[in-house]
């Protein structure tokens, strides 16, 4: 029973991760020919610009292994993208089974119908791990399926043995988040804290790839492990020490999870501390911030908040650092250069700047508002909304108040990247137009908003769906972007990619177009959520 | 003087059965009213639709003279609502609950907060996982009271508290009536009613199918009735009477129910040698069990 319940509780991330991962993997590998052309001459020229280019982003992706090939391409192309995606999963995968089971009152029942603790986070770790080798291997099937239709080597063995790496990988992730959450008496706090360990582990991993001399620090990070096996490729290579390393880590921190979980109390954290003397309080507090719902809000996401602010501000500076040299190492190399230039034409520096950090703040302003649109479905199916109800505002308001909550925190990590950015940018060399600086940032907040706006009217109306719709939306608009140009998609359907939409505004001229397009979907989104609303049932039953 | 509650024909239904029927209902002001019914039996679905959080499927419900649909954000300022059950709020601390419902409905006494806070023994300084059953269902209480609503809807307000506690919550309520509010109570037992209401409704299946008095309930003429025969029972004697059911027979005994006059029961009995007879009024619990249970041959609704 206990198992069955384990592989329901992930279902949709299993269904979502196998089937997009085996659509966006075959679709990455129709797209092969288009980029890489179709003899062999023009195939082992794009692979050599290919790893010329990837050279210089060696902080954020791996260097590729034969990009001429259809395995390695998609190695470069798809699964390192795949690799940071999906292990955010398995980390929120991991709070969910240490706290959010906990705070939902799952964990108790199970407990107390005779599960021990052990058999209960042993069978919730087993089933996950098999959720995510099912996964794995659906995102590289895609690469097997399209091999024929591409002319290339399915290089069945290899694909499955990057998908046991992976799944190795990202059930080390999966563990060490469920460890973390042993420590910290609630959610809120074990997701603020495994997520971070995971940007750490991935930025350590990034700095271990960029700079020789302290390239060791790199072994502590899941990423590298998971990077040292490439078999994706032909002729690449299974790191079977590495994938067994992975797979005892994670176990090891499982098994270090279960036994603080025998030691601590449920709904506490494992170390508690001596209660302070307090009086007992019987005034209601003043704090002005609870007076509003989209203030309380932010205040009981401060934390949180504080995170992704800090976050933004330390890649955006990390970003602007490394990007000289990584154009300067570029620049020594005429061909290249000039490669460069045909592929991101404008002023070099904003060019790699461009890529690098504005590349990296959409995606972390999509996920951004995931986070935020699953907060909302949260409180919903939680009954929060029904209760708020219960007090005289109507549910416009509700919704409006989730418009101003969500456009007043994204409008601080938008300023947060853009501090970061600016900060860095003298000191690091970089000779940004401050204009179009302040542009290129400005616009990435109507970007945040439009996924905001889109959330918020599922949210609205389709509670307990609105997380896989806006993931599913902000997956397929981010591969939209990607792949619009090399399938040459006309422009009106190349526009429906929130990505695409955004363009290059650091290097090339804003476009207003898009920013009021991007203004629009927040708008109808938002008000498509107000007719939503009032039309809805509100009950979390 | 509009009614307090005044529903008619309301209707919710989800299909299969499940719902709210034709529900015609009318609270006066001032009054305690109990809303009696099993668990599933439609109560929360009734206060979810006189709160306007859902759609009635047809009918309509005022509450105080405003629509509950049209007018929720008026109606539910006259209002003090209490959930069955409360949602997660996690990490906030119980000020911070009631600092953001009251900075929400606005003109809350924080002498109110306090008053209530000391009569229930509930410290507000602790977050509200930290919180026990008990102390949840006092947070909501005072998240109910605290504004002197006209109105209080509360949707099994005493379930989790400890006898003193429901001692003190059946104390608010009579205040709240002795100052004009009216209290509409749900719950699945009668207990927590009949300390406080006049008068209580009995839903079943998703259908009102009694409104009375508390005391017309126990005034109605239904007895168990045992008889005890010196020789053999006679059962047939008592089949066929008027008001007379469930008539079981066992060694020298003979039990019924019998409704309504006794007089055809005592005609029966004439020329029969009996030497006891025993005749007893159920409990009140009995006769709200007769009103839960399904009647043989019913339909599911």
């Amino acid at each position: 029973m206990i198992r069955w319940m384990a592989w329901r509780l992930h279902r949709r991330g299993l269904l979502g991760f196998t089937v997009g991962g085996f659509v966006i993997s075959f679709l990455y590998g129709a797209a092969f020919t288009q980029a890489a052309g179709n003899t062999a001459a023009s195939q082992a020229a794009f692979g050599r610009s290919v790893i010329l280019v990837a050279k210089q982003f060696a902080f954020l992706i791996p260097i590729p292994v034969h990009p001429e090939t259809l395995g390695g391409y998609e190695q470069y192309k798809w699964l390192a993208s795949a690799i940071v995606m999906m292990s955010i999963w398995a980390v929120l995968a991991g709070v969910g089974v240490g706290r959010g089971d906990e705070e939902r009152g799952l964990t108790a029942e199970w407990l107390v119908s005779g599960v021990s603790r052990t058999r209960l986070l042993l069978a919730r770790s087993a089933a996950f791990g098999l959720v995510l080798l099912v996964a794995c291997v659906g995102s590289v099937l895609g690469i097997v399926a399209v091999a024929p239709v591409v002319h290339q080597d399915p290089n069945f063995v290899g694909e499955m043995g990057k998908a046991l790496s992976m799944a190795a990988g990202f059930f080390a992730c999966y563990a060490l988040a469920l460890l973390v959450s042993q420590l910290p008496p609630e959610r809120q706090t074990a997701t603020a804290l495994s997520v971070g360990a995971l940007v750490l582990l991935l930025v350590l991993n990034g700095i271990a790839d960029t700079i020789d001399s302290v390239s060791w620090i790199g072994l502590v990070s899941p990423f590298h492990w998971m990077e040292t096996t490439s078999s994706a490729a032909p002729g690449g290579r299974f790191d079977t020490a590495g994938t067994v390393g992975l797979a005892a880590v994670a176990v090891l921190c499982v098994a270090l999870a279960v036994a603080a979980f025998q030691r601590r109390d449920i709904g506490s954290g494992l170390f508690r501390w001596g209660a302070r003397a307090r009086t007992t309080v019987r005034v209601a507090s003043s704090n002005v911030m609870l007076r509003f719902p989209f203030s309380e809000g932010l205040w009981e996401q401060r934390v949180g908040l504080g995170v992704w602010a800090v976050g933004t501000l330390v890649l955006g500076a990390l970003m602007v650092s490394v990007t000289k040299s990584m154009v300067d190492a570029l620049s020594t190399d005429p061909a290249l250069a000039a490669l460069f230039q045909r592929v991101t034409p404008g002023p070099a520096y904003a060019s790699m700047l461009a890529l690098t950090w504005f590349g990296t703040a959409l995606l972390l302003l999509a996920g951004y508002a995931v986070v935020q649109v699953s907060r909302w479905s949260t409180q919903d199916q939680e009954g929060r909304v029904e209760m708020l109800l219960t007090a005289p505002i109507s549910r416009s308001r509700v919704v409006l108040e989730r418009a101003l909550e969500f456009a007043a925190a994204s409008l601080v990590i938008v300023l947060s990247g853009y501090i970061g950015v600016a900060s860095e940018a003298p000191g690091s060399g970089l000779n940004l137009d401050p204009g179009h600086l302040f542009t290129a940032s400005a616009l990435l907040w109507p970007f945040a908003l439009a996924f905001g706006g889109l959330g918020v009217a599922v949210a609205s109306r389709w509670p307990r769906i609105a997380v896989p719709f806006l993931g599913g939306f902000a997956f397929v608009s981010y591969v939209l972007g990607d792949l619009g140009p090399l399938f040459k998609f006309p422009d009106w359907a190349q526009n429906l990619s929130v990505f695409h939409l955004y363009g290059s505004p650091l290097t090339q001229p804003g476009s207003w177009t898009a920013a009021l397009s991007m203004s629009l979907i927040f708008v109808v989104g938002f008000g498509l959520a107000l007719v939503l609303m009032r039309s809805r049932d509100v009950s979390s039953a | 003087m509009p009614a307090a509650i005044n529903a008619e024909a309301l209707t919710k239904d989800y299909g299969g059965g499940r719902g709210l029927f034709d529900l015609s209902l009318q609270i006066a002001e001032g009054e305690v009213f109990g809303y009696l019914g099993p668990n599933g039996a439609g109560k929360s679905t009734t206060i979810r639709l006189l709160m306007g959080l859902i759609h009635p499927t047809q009918g309509s419900a005022s509450i105080l003279g405003l629509d509950s649909m049209r007018q929720s954000v008026e109606v539910k300022r006259l209002v003090g609502h209490m959930a069955g059950e409360l949602p997660q709020f996690g990490g906030l601390r119980g000020r911070d609950i009631v600092g953001h419902f009251g900075a929400l409905r606005g003109g809350v006494d924080p002498l109110r907060v306090k008053e209530i806070t000391e009569r229930l023994d509930l410290d507000l300084g602790l977050k509200y996982r930290e919180y026990s059953t008990g102390n949840k269902r006092k947070l909501g209480i005072l998240l109910a009271f605290m504004h002197n609503p006209r109105l209080l809807v509360l949707d099994e307000p005493s379930s989790g508290l400890d006898p003193l506690n429901q001692q003190e919550f059946f104390k608010l309520v009579r205040e709240a009536q002795a100052g004009g509010a009216t209290i509409f109570l749900s719950s699945h037992v009668l207990s927590e009613v009949e300390h406080v209401c006049q008068r209580v409704g009995i839903i079943r299946r998703g259908k009102l199918v009694k409104v009375a008095r508390l005391e017309d309930l126990h005034e109605m003429h239904v007895r168990h009735v045992e008889v005890e025969f010196a020789g053999e029972p006679q059962p047939q004697i008592f089949e066929h009477l008027a008001g007379v059911e469930n008539v079981e027979s066992a060694h020298h005994r003979v039990t019924f129910t019998a409704r309504g006059s006794f007089e055809p029961v005592a005609d029966a009995l004439a020329g029969h040698h009996v030497v006891n007879l025993a005749s007893h009024e159920p409990s009140l619990e009995e006769i709200f069990l007769t009103y839960y249970q399904d009647q043989p041959g019913e339909a599911r609704t």
